[in-house]
């Protein structure tokens, strides 16, 4: 007894320092790339164009951000990027928070064939939407507007949005909303007064991942989004990128700016990053 | 008697409520999908059968039958295409695997400083892909390139390669960035596998006097099969559909050495105009994903 005890707490801190060792390594591997995007924004091109890479910047330099607020349309392309993805979460959260529900609290006809169909369009590659979606804008007049964009990044924040709601509404007792018609409130009023405020934190990260997911979208965007003044920062920066060749400093000033916003939302996004997107699938 | 009647009446309207509400409450969804996705799907497959060229008016209702097919079946670049969106696909997924594999199993052991871990591992996910692409861009670069600085002076390699520009190395540097990116969603959802896993499910097996090996082969990896199953499968649908990266930074080259499904179609619609070549590409790579999954779900028996 005693003895298989002392080799437990012998073996205990080897497993443990294996353990940390092996987490140094991974997070070595993922966050090197941001460190390295950061570091290099802060950079002047004597210390980007050196055969021996500098960890720490010598002289950090803000002109890498001085170059992209005046010599790139970054200010415009953050609003298109902003209006595009507000428009994208607005629709995505209400259609979703309403179809989520419906799925999760309802039996109706159709039900497992809409929910099917939810699933079959994580299938479809974007391209093979987008070439008929792209003629069908333009015949409307739609390709380089918001509106158009907005409409095309629907296809995949629906399904994405529907999930998550009916995931969150799931973990929701179904308690209140039945005592409340119990008490004489009509469904609509049961879902409006109790269901959607109990829904809120939900509703908060599906919007939150509607727009991280607008925001980082590049396919639809290049080209719905054509003429230079329309772009979203995504279509920006490989833009900015084709004619800065070499440029390091400034293109990663840009990246690391159009990362902030998505940063920022990611800590409270965190916990519901799987939820959403598996729990459909295992129940589906 | 009028109170009865009232009280049928009500029962009556809720149950009116009940039958319509719910197609009340999807009909949005239900009216954007459609128009969004449902007919843009079929329109895609119609274009495929046609000569549609953005170039020439009224070539999108010629129809040319099974042309397209066979002009794209006996097209050889098409096949390296083929074989360069599996090579990428089974490459980038099982690198990941493993990565997320041992991070999850790691991130799981009740050790100080483990949530900041878990943090870092998860950031490359809020990374937008063209962001990614331009970072890694600059580390793959050949002359100033932190990998090829590595490289050299660990002896791994004698000279700078060109990550990007060499036909033999380009799909697989291409696959490494796919792997940064997307692996973080990986360990994610193993790890919301794995903290599933009844704690007394470990203490029975300690009992028993399992090791760690046997712990894990007979309790962690039964566990996390279902979520593994499913992740797997979207991974392996999000990977052979890949665009972004790619497009990006090689825009398929050199030749066609880096060409995936998806950015061969989006060459075809966009580079040359020819929507019904870039269609035919489309569709066939989706039948290819079908036939795939169909076989994945028999075979893993998900549902």
């Amino acid at each position: 007894m005693v003895s298989s005890r002392k080799i437990c707490r012998r073996k205990l801190p080897l497993f443990k320092m294996f353990t940390y060792f092996i987490l140094i390594i991974i997070t070595v591997f993922f966050l090197f790339p941001i460190y390295w995007m950061i570091v290099t924004s802060f950079k002047p091109p004597t210390e980007i164009t050196v055969k021996i890479p500098v960890l720490i910047p010598k002289n950090p330099t803000l002109k890498p951000y001085e170059y992209v607020f005046t010599l790139t349309d970054f200010v415009r392309q953050f609003f298109n990027s902003i209006i595009v993805a507000l428009g994208t979460t607005a629709a995505g959260a209400m259609v979703g928070t309403f179809s989520g529900y419906a799925l999760s609290r309802f039996t109706f006809k159709g039900k497992k064939i809409f929910s099917m169909y939810l699933l079959a369009i994580y299938m479809i590659p974007g391209v093979f939407l987008l070439l008929p979606l792209y003629l069908i804008l333009k015949s409307l007049f739609l390709t380089n507007t918001h509106l158009g964009l907005i409409l095309t990044h629907l296809t995949f924040a629906l399904p994405f949005s529907i999930w998550m709601m009916k995931g969150y509404f799931d973990s929701l007792p179904v308690d209140m909303e039945e005592s409340a018609l119990v008490d004489g409130c009509s469904r609509v009023g049961a879902v409006v007064r109790i269901a959607m405020p109990l829904a809120a934190p939900g509703v908060a990260a599906t919007a939150l991942y509607c727009f991280v997911l607008s925001w980082q979208e590049y396919l639809f965007a290049v080209t719905i989004m054509a003429s230079e003044e329309m772009r979203t920062l995504p279509v920006g920066v490989a833009a900015f990128m084709s004619w800065a060749t070499l440029e390091w400093g400034p293109i990663m000033a840009f990246v690391t700016l159009m990362t902030i916003p998505t940063m920022i939302f990611f800590a409270y996004l965190q916990k519901f990053l799987i939820q959403g997107l598996t729990a459909g699938a295992i129940k589906g | 008697m009028q109170r009865a009647m009232i009280k049928r009446r009500s029962s009556k309207l809720r149950r009116i409520e009940k039958d319509i509400l719910p197609y009340f409450f999807i009909s949005p969804a239900i009216i954007l999908l459609i128009i969004l996705t449902f007919i843009p799907f079929l329109e895609a497959i119609r274009m495929s059968f046609t000569a549609c060229n953005l170039f020439r008016p009224g070539s999108e209702n010629r129809y040319v039958g099974l042309d397209n097919y066979i002009t794209m079946l006996q097209n050889p670049d098409f096949y390296r295409v083929l074989l360069n969106t599996i090579v990428f696909t089974i490459f980038s997924i099982t690198i990941s695997l493993l990565i997320s594999l041992v991070a999850a199993l790691a991130l799981n052991e009740k050790i100080r400083g483990v949530n900041v871990f878990k943090t870092i591992v998860l950031l490359p996910w809020v990374i937008p892909p063209v962001a990614a692409a331009l970072i890694w861009q600059q580390l793959f670069d050949s002359n100033f390139g932190v990998i090829n600085y590595l490289l050299t002076v660990t002896g791994l390699s004698t000279k700078y390669e060109a990550f990007l520009a060499n036909p033999q190395l380009v799909l697989y540097s291409l696959a490494i960035i796919a792997v940064w990116k997307y692996s973080p969603f990986l360990i994610v959802g193993l790890l919301a596998g794995l903290q599933a896993i009844p704690e007394h499910l470990y203490e029975a097996a300690k009992v028993d006097g399992a090791g760690r090996w046997q712990r894990f082969l007979n309790v962690t990896l039964p566990g996390i099969k279902p979520i593994l199953f499913i992740l797997l499968m979207l991974q392996i649908i999000w990977r052979f559909n890949h665009f972004d990266i790619v497009w990006i930074l090689t825009g398929g080259g050199p030749g066609v050495s880096s060409h995936l499904v998806s950015t061969y179609a989006y060459e075809y619609a966009f580079r040359f105009y020819d929507f019904a070549r870039g269609s035919t590409v489309a569709v066939i790579s989706l039948v290819l994903i079908l036939i795939l999954t169909y076989f994945y779900v028999r075979r893993t028996k998900i549902w």
